[in-house]
This record gives structure tokens, C-alpha cells and sequence, in this order.
């Protein structure tokens, strides 16, 4: 007999049954990352060198990419929350990891007064790393904050005057960055307050300090023979992991059901005990944390040409339109999405000027064709394809050790097959059930 | 004597000048069945809106057991355990059927942001007892065999069913049922007007209803509130409440003939 009003004997006896040994626990929570890290180094030192710098150089712009779509896909796919000041949050990322990777590595004494706007410290792994990976954690955070702002008018507005405010905010911040004066040199920056350093982010000549640390070519050396590059498309494939994994995580949590929830129907949410407003305020924070770790990335990449032109509304459109055509809530559809229209102006690069009419050109035909996007809300484990092929392979390969029983994972396919599994398997619920006759599902049709 | 589920006493709400309900005041036993009738547009739904937190009210005040609900916001009356279905189906159309259930049974979850990204044993559990439960729910209500299916691409009947399997996912003490057999025919009818008396006792709840279905309504509740615009008009037995004219005019509009009330 099925007891609903007793969750807590339930859980207790599911814990009891997971025995958290502590390595398990640790080797089941972060497997993916660790995945995902080496992944990203196996990128670093053994593909990019492989492709050469142009290829390199796609690689590191599609994991940005990734980056900054799953990002907005958090906002705009599953709380629905239509936000298109995406960049606004890069910027503040952005311009927030390089005050500390150029500001910071001035205070730190690591440049030379003669060697302005260039990095030569640390190597792969080096130091200069460390600082670029604080950065990007710090870029994340400042974002996160600016989320928060941006966030608290979503609980008063939704669809188009969202939009509005959200674009608002990303001129806004254009703005204010293009006000800003010059950077300073660096025998000037050595003396700064902080307050000296925030107001002299370069104004509309860019940021002209920022180093690069997410370059496409991290095997260069210099004269002495000691490699000089940085482990740029490393840190970038980390962020990627660690973006899907939290997407995926939190798509497939409670927490995640109701950003979805949110989206789907606001008043069925709130009248199920979701707390709207948290939840869409959160949305934000998180999207806007993962594009400012991607902003931060996205500055170190373009290194003394990070400049506000960059960052304005077109940046956000680009990110709404790979959210769109991949598929609002998909994680795969996204990176998929992600991926290909970044590749495709490169490859039709003598067409640059084409780019945007095509854009819309493709954004009207998805509109009619699949309004959904490729994916719709569904994932490439959704497919049938996938279902048939791939799913029962993985199951045999990790289905005992990494994957316990997690139907808390359930994607919507699947979960047919274990409700069919459960009929089989426990008929006896229905038959002890005391008013089993109440919902007969096989005798619907019989009279 | 018995306990008290809900009770709402004096509510009232007005919209510009028009009173929208006017001091509506009724009981709910412990597990008890209640039904709320009247002519369309007679406040009833605005009644469950005002319940559940969707409007305010202007005056009065609603207990849920001994807890004051006024001035709470919908999801933290839900959180308190009063739940509801909508007369409009409002269902999470792109989700699977058992995700719908999922996500309101999610609301109590234990396990904050970071257990569940880190995935930690409490949540796996938790999330897993999630599941357990919303297939049990699925399977009472009959449609464990759609559980992986959109929601949107339900046949209606089976999406009433889902609206009420939702609500049941909250763990409510009180569920709220508005109009749970529209536009059902008279089989669909006869199995949900047993489901919804057996959910009494299997999920410990009391339950008011909307219907305009009077067969049902007549058969299954124990005490029945007619209101009017806005204004309770009379309210006891099925029985009496088949009797008493002023039921009959609200209804019929001609107090004539003993006849009218068993048509009605």
C-alpha cells in the first residue's frame, strides 16, 4: 500500500540503501567534472596543437559560445524569462576579470612598466593562470550581482517589457563603460586606488590592457625555448563542463522543474507552492554568473581589443538567436546551436556582410517551421535514436556504479519505460490498493 | 466536534464598486466533502482565488487547521497545504506528465541549490522518493501509463486527472476541486465522482468543490454552499438545498413549482 503522507520513512530508507560511503558520494557527485577536465586538457595539449592555430581558434570561440548560450538558456529557456541584455552581464564580467588580471597583476608586480598590454608570466599553469582563473570566478560573481539587480524588476514584469529592461540594462552598462576613461599605464596603475582602477577601464578605446590568457595558440615559445602560452582553451573547457553540468543538474532537480514550471504556467507554479519570485530572481543570478565567467573568458580571448563596441545589443541578439534556433530549455539543442553559428560565419567569412539578413532569414524560418527551435525542450537523449542506440549501451557500461538508480534524472522518454517496468513488476499496489476500483486503467473501455 | 480543515469566515471582495463576494463565511470538516454551487458568475472561482492567496481580501479571514492564511502569498498557501485544481486546465504543457507531478511534489524538497548540483546522497534520495511518489499518484489517479508523455497531448479527461494528481503532489490537507468533471461524459463522470470520494480517505484531505454537475455534487457532498453574486444565499444539506426556493430562483428564476428543485 502506497503510503503518500510518509515521505520521511521513504527518504530514510533510500539513504540507508545509497550508503553514502564518502568516496562514492564524492566519485558519484563529481565524476562529470572530472570528465570534463580532462576533456578540456586533452583539448589544450593534444587537439589544439593538432588543428593548428585557425581551427584552435574556432575550438576556443564555439566553448565561449557554449559558455554564454547555456547561460542565457538558464534565463530565457527554462524560467522563460525573455532576457536580451545578455551582453550586459558579459560586459560586467568581462571588464571586472580584467581589472584584476590587468590591474591585479600590476599590484602583484608581475608586469614591467615596459611591457604594457603584454603577459609573459607564469607559462601554462603559471601563476599568471591562477590570476586569470580568479578573475573569471570574480567576473562570475560581480555579474551575479548585477543578475540580481536585473532580476527584481522580472518579478513585476514579464514578456515584452521584460525585454525591454533587460536591453535597457545591457545599454546601460555599454554606457557607463564608454564614459569610463583611459587605462592607465602601468607605472600610473602601480600607485591607483581601486576607485582609480573602476573609473579607468578605457572608455570607447577599449580596455587596451587586458591580456590574453585565452589565446588559440598556447604552444608558442619564447627564445629561451620555455613555452609562454597560457592555458586558455583549458580554462575555457572547464567553464563548458562545468556550465552543462550544472545546467543538466539543475534541469533535472526540483529547483530546475520549477523554472520550468515558471515558464510553462506562472499561476499553476505559484499555485503548486513554487515561489515564483525566487525562482526567476534566481534564473538570473545564475545566467548572469555563467555569463560573466563567459565575458571573462571572451575579454582574455580578444585581449587589447576588448572594447564596449563588442559587447553591445548585437552580442545579445547573436545569444538569444542560438538559444532560439537550438531550442528554449534544450541543453544539447543549445550547445548544438551554439556550435553551428559559430562555425558557419567562420566558414563564410567572404559573406560577413550577409551574416545578419541571413540570421533573420534563418530566425523567421525557424519561427514557422519549428517555433519550438531544433530541440524544443527535449534533449538529444529524448530522440528516439538516441533511446534505442545509446542508452541501453550506457546503461550495461556505467548503469551499476556511476548511475545507481537515478530516476531522479529521468528524461521525459525514459520515464515511460519505468512506469511500464513499475507496472510489471509491482502489480500488487493496484490489487491491495483499498479502492483500486476507483481507476481501473486496463477496464476503461470495458462497460 | 470535529476538527476544522478550513474555515473561512465574513470574506469579502470588491472590484471597483461590484462586490465580487460578499461576506462569504463556510466550514470545512477534516476530511470532509463540501460543494460550492451557483449560477455562472456567481463568484465562485473568485472564492477559490481569494482562498488560495490570488486575490486578497478585503475583509474576513481564512484559516487553514489553526494557521491564518490572509496576506500569504499563493505559493506559501500551497506550501501550507491547500492545495488546487483550475477550471481553466492549467498544466505545465510542455513538461511530461510525471514532471508536472514532480514539480509540485518538489516544493518541499530538503535539498538546496548547491545538494542539487552537487548531487549529494540526501538529494539522489530525495529526488528518487520524488518519483515514488509521483508514480503513485499517477497510478491512483489512472494515468501511470501516460507518466512519460507531454502533458499538452493528454485527451482532456486524463488532464483533469493530471490538475488533481498535482495538487495531491503537494500534500495537501484541504484540496480545492474547480469544476473536476467539465466537459467529462457520463462514464468519465461516474469513475472520477468515485475517485474524488476515495482521495478523502487514501490522502487524509478535505475537499471543496465546484461543480455545476448537480447529479455529482447532490451525491457526493456533504454540505453545500449556493452562492449568488457574491452573496451566499443558503447553504446545509444536498437535500434541503433542492428545496429551498431561494436556490430555485437563482437557478430557474421562477419560484413556481415543487417540481423545478428535483430538475435542478
Amino acid at each position: 500500500m502506497t503510503t503518500p503522507r510518509d515521505p520521511t520513512r521513504l527518504l530514510a530508507a533510500r539513504v540507508g540503501g545509497f550508503m553514502p560511503n564518502p568516496i562514492v558520494t564524492a566519485a558519484r557527485s563529481l565524476w562529470p567534472l572530472v570528465f570534463g577536465l580532462v576533456i578540456a586538457f586533452a583539448l589544450q595539449s593534444l587537439v589544439a596543437p593538432m588543428i593548428g592555430p585557425f581551427y584552435a581558434k574556432m575550438l576556443l570561440d564555439i566553448g565561449i559560445a557554449i559558455v554564454l548560450a547555456s547561460s542565457l538558456n538558464i534565463v530565457n529557456g527554462f524560467a522563460g524569462q525573455f532576457s536580451i541584455g545578455h551582453a550586459g552581464f558579459m560586459m560586467v564580467g568581462g571588464y571586472a576579470a580584467a581589472l584584476v588580471t590587468y590591474y591585479g597583476s600590476i599590484k602583484l608586480g608581475w608586469i614591467a612598466p615596459d611591457a604594457y598590454g603584454v603577459d609573459v608570466h607564469g607559462g601554462f599553469m603559471g601563476s599568471g593562470d591562477a590570476l586569470f582563473m580568479f578573475a573569471c570566478v570574480f567576473g562570475g560573481v560581480v555579474a551575479a550581482l548585477a543578475g540580481l539587480v536585473v532580476g527584481l524588476p522580472s518579478l513585476r514584469l514579464r514578456g515584452d517589457y521584460l525585454a525591454i529592461v533587460t536591453l535597457g540594462f545591457g545599454e546601460i552598462v555599454r554606457v557607463l563603460v564608454q564614459q569610463s576613461s583611459e587605462v592607465l599605464e602601468p607605472k600610473v596603475a602601480a600607485g591607483a586606488t581601486l576607485l582609480d582602477a573602476v573609473k579607468h577601464i578605457g572608455g570607447p578605446l577599449g580596455f587596451t590592457g587586458t591580456p590574453t590568457y585565452v589565446s588559440a595558440t598556447p604552444w608558442i615559445e619564447n627564445a629561451a625555448g620555455e613555452q609562454t602560452g597560457h592555458a586558455g582553451i583549458f580554462f575555457t573547457f572547464m567553464f563548458v563542463a562545468i556550465v552543462l553540468i550544472a545546467a543538466y543538474r539543475l534541469k533535472s532537480s526540483s529547483h530546475g522543474r520549477a523554472l520550468l514550471a515558471v515558464r510553462e504556467n506562472e499561476i499553476a507554479a505559484e499555485a503548486m507552492g513554487v515561489n515564483t519570485a525566487r525562482a526567476k530572481v534566481s534564473a538570473f543570478v545564475m545566467a548572469a554568473f555563467f555569463a560573466g565567467v563567459g565575458g571573462a573568458l571572451f575579454a582574455h580571448e580578444i585581449g587589447t581589443t576588448l572594447n564596449p563596441k563588442e559587447l553591445g545589443f548585437q552580442k545579445s541578439i547573436d545569444l538569444v538567436i542560438m538559444v532560439v534556433l537550438g531550442g528554449m530549455g534544450s541543453i544539447t539543442g543549445v550547445v548544438l546551436a551554439a556550435t553551428i553559428l559559430t562555425i558557419l560565419p567562420e566558414l563564410f567569412r567572404e559573406f560577413a556582410q550577409y551574416r545578419m539578413p541571413v540570421y533573420a532569414l534563418a530566425l523567421i524560418i525557424v519561427m514557422i517551421v519549428r517555433p519550438q527551435g531544433l530541440f524544443g525542450i527535449k534533449e538529444l537523449w529524448d530522440l528516439k535514436v538516441w533511446r534505442r542506440y545509446v542508452i541501453p549501451v550506457w546503461r550495461k557500461v556505467a548503469g551499476g556504479w556511476l548511475i545507481p538508480k537515478q530516476e531522479g534524472d529521468l528524461p521525459i522518454a525514459m520515464a515511460r519505460d519505468l512506469s511500464s517496468e513499475r507496472a510489471g513488476a509491482q502489480p500488487a499496489v493496484a490489487e491491495d490498493s483499498p479502492k483500486a476500483e476507483a481507476t481501473p486503467p486496463d477496464e476503461d473501455k470495458a462497460p | 466536534m470535529t476538527e476544522t480543515a478550513l474555515a473561512a469566515v465574513d470574506l469579502s471582495l470588491s472590484f471597483g464598486g461590484l462586490k465580487a463576494v460578499d461576506k462569504f463565511s463556510f466550514t470545512l470538516p477534516k476530511r470532509g466533502l463540501c460543494g460550492l454551487i451557483g449560477p455562472n458568475g456567481a463568484g465562485k472561482t473568485t472564492v477559490f482565488n481569494l482562498l488560495t492567496g490570488v486575490y486578497q481580501a478585503d475583509a474576513g479571514t481564512i484559516t487553514l487547521g489553526t494557521r491564518v492564511l490572509n496576506g500569504m502569498k499563493s505559493s506559501a498557501i500551497a506550501q501550507a497545504g491547500l492545495a488546487r485544481t483550475f477550471q481553466n486546465i492549467r498544466l505545465f504543457g510542455e513538461l511530461s506528465v510525471i514532471d508536472n507531478v514532480r514539480t509540485a511534489a518538489g516544493v518541499r524538497a530538503k535539498s538546496g541549490i548547491w545538494r542539487s548540483l552537487l548531487r549529494t546522497p540526501l538529494y539522489l534520495a530525495e529526488e528518487n522518493a520524488i518519483v515514488e511518489r509521483s508514480l503513485d499518484l499517477l497510478d491512483v489517479l489512472g494515468i501511470a501509463h501516460r507518466a512519460g508523455e507531454q502533458a499538452k497531448s493528454l485527451p482532456y479527461g486524463d488532464q483533469r486527472r493530471l490538475e488533481i494528481a498535482r495538487a495531491l503532489a503537494t500534500e495537501p490537507k484541504v484540496l480545492l476541486l474547480d469544476e473536476p468533471v467539465a466537459g467529462m461524459n457520463s462514464q468519465e463522470k461516474h469513475q472520477m465522482r468515485s475517485l474524488i470520494e476515495s482521495l478523502r480517505e487514501r490522502f487524509d484531505v478535505g475537499i471543496l468543490l465546484i461543480e455545476h454537475d448537480m447529479g455529482l455534487v447532490m451525491d457526493i457532498c456533504e454540505h453545500i454552499t449556493v452562492l449568488d453574486h457574491g452573496v451566499t444565499i443558503a447553504a446545509g444539506k444536498p437535500q434541503d438545498m433542492q428545496k429551498d426556493p431561494k436556490v430555485i430562483e437563482a437557478y430557474l428564476g421562477a419560484p413556481e413549482e415543487e417540481d423545478a428543485a428535483e430538475s435542478a
